[in-house]
């Protein structure tokens, strides 16, 4: 298929839609993680939480299974400072 | 364009209030690593929405990307990610 272009614009519907439905999906992972924590008797959602729901699809696993250890890396050269900053602001 | 993939994404803060008001607890949390985490899937979830629904217009022969187009994808989509998905629901009722 030589002319194979994917560059089309994209209506404003859809870029609405497809924004809605990132929205709803963040719903579904709320709720998600919060069972996966819960279930091992933590209130803390963690990165373990997040691994399993991206179980389904091979290719994000690996995906968020590669990320997982890049945020680790860096966590090794920087210090903990980052992640323990963040754990306070978690509920508003 | 594909340069410019890294550097756009959604911020840890929206993240982290957009799930925190989805909890049905008031005592769950999140782990700063888990804020990123949700972030980069998320930003996985509508890259590929979008190139979806380009390849399913490119393939009906159209200029711009319709709501119809991402409307056809969506249920593989959101196949791949969700445990909940409303096909399934359906089943069990």
């Amino acid at each position: 298929m030589t002319g194979e272009d994917h560059r089309r614009g994209f209506s404003r519907q859809t870029v609405a839609a497809i924004a809605e439905t990132a929205f709803r999906q963040c719903d579904v992972f709320a709720k998600d993680l919060e069972a996966f924590a819960r279930h091992a008797k933590r209130s803390t959602v963690n990165s373990e939480d997040v691994k399993l729901i991206a179980r389904r699809s091979t290719a994000l696993s690996i995906h968020i299974q590669r990320k997982t250890e890049e945020l680790n890396q860096e966590k090794k050269s920087t210090g903990k400072r980052k992640s323990r900053d963040t754990e306070e602001e978690s509920k508003e | 364009m594909a340069e410019k993939n890294e550097d756009i994404g959604f911020k840890k803060d929206t993240i982290s209030k957009l799930l925190s008001s989805f909890f049905k607890e008031d005592k769950t949390r999140l782990s700063g690593d888990a804020v990123l985490l949700v972030a980069e899937m998320l930003k996985v979830f509508v890259r590929e929405a979008a190139v979806r629904s380009q390849k399913q217009a490119a393939s009906e022969d159209c200029d711009q990307v319709d709501i119809e187009h991402f409307e056809k994808i969506l249920p593989q989509l959101a196949g791949s990610v969700d445990s909940q998905s409303r096909h399934f629901g359906e089943a069990l009722e």
